[in-house]
């Protein structure tokens, strides 16, 4: 079972997703490295997501994802929990638990990027990505400690 | 041959009340016209549409293509290569010129992706010149005709229309296309209270309203453009396309449900007026990319909070990936018109100017009641919410003027420091 977050729960999700190539060929590609921070301050973990085509080409574990990332997302550990188990619970996130909810102004999670064209990118491909987090839903997933 | 016929006073008097020079003048080319074949309806209705003397003469140039005998569809040129196709004789001119590149075998960087424009512009004539010669609708880096005629065309510098991500965008926009009526879970929209479906109706309905203008405006400057620099004119036929969906989509939505389409204000329609109308394209699209569509993608981002079913975030969602293409397009696009005027600190001063006023529309368009009200209504969930809801109206207008700054910034236009925009919601 893996555990959030980790390169393997990523890439599990990633396998969901090039089982699903179709359905992500119709949404589109995603030109994009993408972020992922858990948690806070130095106990923080980061990954990145490298997003090609219709898929995602590889998963690392990296310090600080903003320095390699178009943009970056930003949650405690508790916030990408919440997200993941709602989209466990209901196949796919209900109205409040979407990434694009859950990091507005004011909302628990955050998006992060050197510029706004690059902020732009998470508005550009949201649909993908959303999808790609989606697939949580069937995936097993055992949290690491808060 | 036709023969000389006389010409009706009528045309003369046509082609000197739309300009000609003199009527002798009209009297001459009239003739010329009229001696090539050309009927005295066709010269009416040419003239109906504008033709101007200039552009006679330079058709009338072309002699070969119009001389005709009268009753016959072919002229002399047509007839000798009948002629030669039925003793079996081909031209094969095409076949044996040695002017073009040849060779040319774009490979696909993804074959999964498929062949992109980015794939081709790197085989072959992918970066345009700053200032192409030609005005033609000739694909860039094709052998052309020396007498090719010239289009007219008003934008022939690329720092007029271009961006660094023009053909990125426009591959993007190809592969995320979507249909309103077939990716929109219509089926999952149920019946809203009275107040969450008038608001949503009024934000549908402006929305519906304001959209098609990112078409109109784009299609208005498009054939000024020199088709050297078609991937803008790709582009622009894409968000010519996103736009006659989102019009779509929210008129769908507004009649779909039990309610209906709402208010339309005179004050949208002015600044609807004022991108449609502006002088130059850089101008509007300054309007319209950045600031407006800039806007509108905060709305259809806050959509996450708008929505009251699958259905609804659905097209938000999907709206707001096409939006940010737009916006994204009208940011780099700003760049590279600052960064290659050949006058900068002039173009800079005047687009400075522009924004000065433009941007007294951002809280126009946040103090508009029929805009804030129902945001805020269904941000609130309801009436009784309101109050809920305008806290949230209050952090989009934080964030609609960052980002807008922010976009500002990256193209080199800073305005942090002079924006006619309030940091804060004054309410």
């Amino acid at each position: 079972m893996p555990k959030f977050p980790s390169v393997e729960w990523f890439e599990a999700v990633g396998r969901r997703v090039a089982d699903e190539r179709e359905r992500f060929k119709h949404l589109g590609y995603v030109d994009a490295n993408v972020g992922v921070k858990v948690g806070t301050g130095g106990a923080a973990k980061g990954y990145l997501l490298e997003f090609a085509g219709y898929g995602v080409r590889r998963v690392r574990e990296v310090a600080d994802p903003a320095q390699l990332a178009d943009f970056t997302i930003e949650g405690r550990l508790d916030d990408w929990k919440n997200m993941i188990e709602n989209i466990r619970d209901h196949g796919e996130p209900d109205l409040g638990h979407t990434l694009n909810r859950l990091t507005m102004a004011g909302t628990p999670m955050q998006v992060v990027a050197k510029d706004q064209l690059q902020v732009d990118l998470f508005y550009r491909f949201n649909q993908s990505i959303q999808a790609f987090f989606n697939e949580a839903a069937g995936v097993t997933t055992e949290f690491s400690a808060s | 041959m036709t023969q000389a016929r006389p010409i009706p006073e009528e045309l003369l008097d046509k082609a000197v009340a739309k300009g000609w020079t003199s009527r002798k003048a009209a009297a001459d080319t009239i003739e010329l016209a009229l001696a090539k074949g050309f009927s005295v309806e066709q010269l009416g209705v040419a003239l109906d549409m504008g033709l101007t003397p200039e552009r006679a003469h330079e058709l009338l140039q072309r002699a070969a293509l119009f001389v005709r005998n009268e009753g016959d569809i072919f002229n002399e040129q047509q007839h000798e290569y009948i002629e030669n196709l039925k003793k079996g004789r081909y031209d094969l001119e095409w076949l044996h010129d040695p002017r073009p590149n040849w060779g040319i075998t774009a490979k696909m960087r993804d074959a999964e992706r498929g062949l992109t424009l980015q794939d081709i512009n790197k085989a072959y004539a992918g970066e345009p010149d700053d200032a192409p010669e030609l005005r033609t609708m000739a694909p860039r880096g094709a052998v052309v005709d020396p007498e090719v005629p010239d289009m007219g065309y008003v934008y022939n510098q690329k720092y007029q229309v271009w961006s660094d991500n023009v053909s990125a965008l426009y591959e993007e926009a190809c592969g995320r296309q979507w249909s309103a009526t077939r990716d929109i879970p219509w089926d999952e929209l149920k019946p809203l209270p009275d107040d969450l479906e008038r608001a949503q109706c009024q934000i549908a309905t402006f929305l519906s309203e304001v959209e098609m203008i990112a078409a109109d405006f784009p299609a208005k400057w498009q054939w000024q453009m020199n088709q050297h620099f078609h991937e803008v004119k790709m582009f622009l036929c894409t968000q010519a396309m996103d736009e006659a969906r989102h019009l779509e989509v929210f008129r769908k939505r507004a009649l779909a449900n039990g309610g209906g389409l709402m208010r339309c204000l005179s004050g949208t329609e002015l600044f609807l007026r004022t991108i449609l109308h502006a002088p130059t394209y850089i101008q509007g699209s300054f309007l319209m990319h950045v600031l407006g569509e800039g806007l509108v993608l905060d709305i259809f981002r806050g959509g996450e909070f708008l929505a009251k079913n699958k259905t609804e975030k659905e097209i938000y969602r999907l709206c707001m990936q096409d939006e940010a293409r737009h916006v994204s397009y009208g940011t780099m696009h700003l760049k590279y018109f600052l960064e290659h005027h050949p006058e900068h600190e002039q173009a800079l001063a005047e687009m400075h100017a522009l924004a000065e006023v433009a941007e007294l529309g951002i809280p126009g368009f946040l103090t508009n009641p029929f805009i804030i009200e129902p945001l805020a209504v269904l941000m609130g969930d309801g009436v009784k919410g309101m109050d809920k809801g305008m806290e949230a109206v209050r952090l989009v207008w934080v964030r609609m003027r960052e980002e807008y700054l922010n976009r500002c910034a990256l193209a080199g236009f800073d305005r942090r420091d002079v924006t006619k925009v309030p940091a804060e919601a004054p309410f």
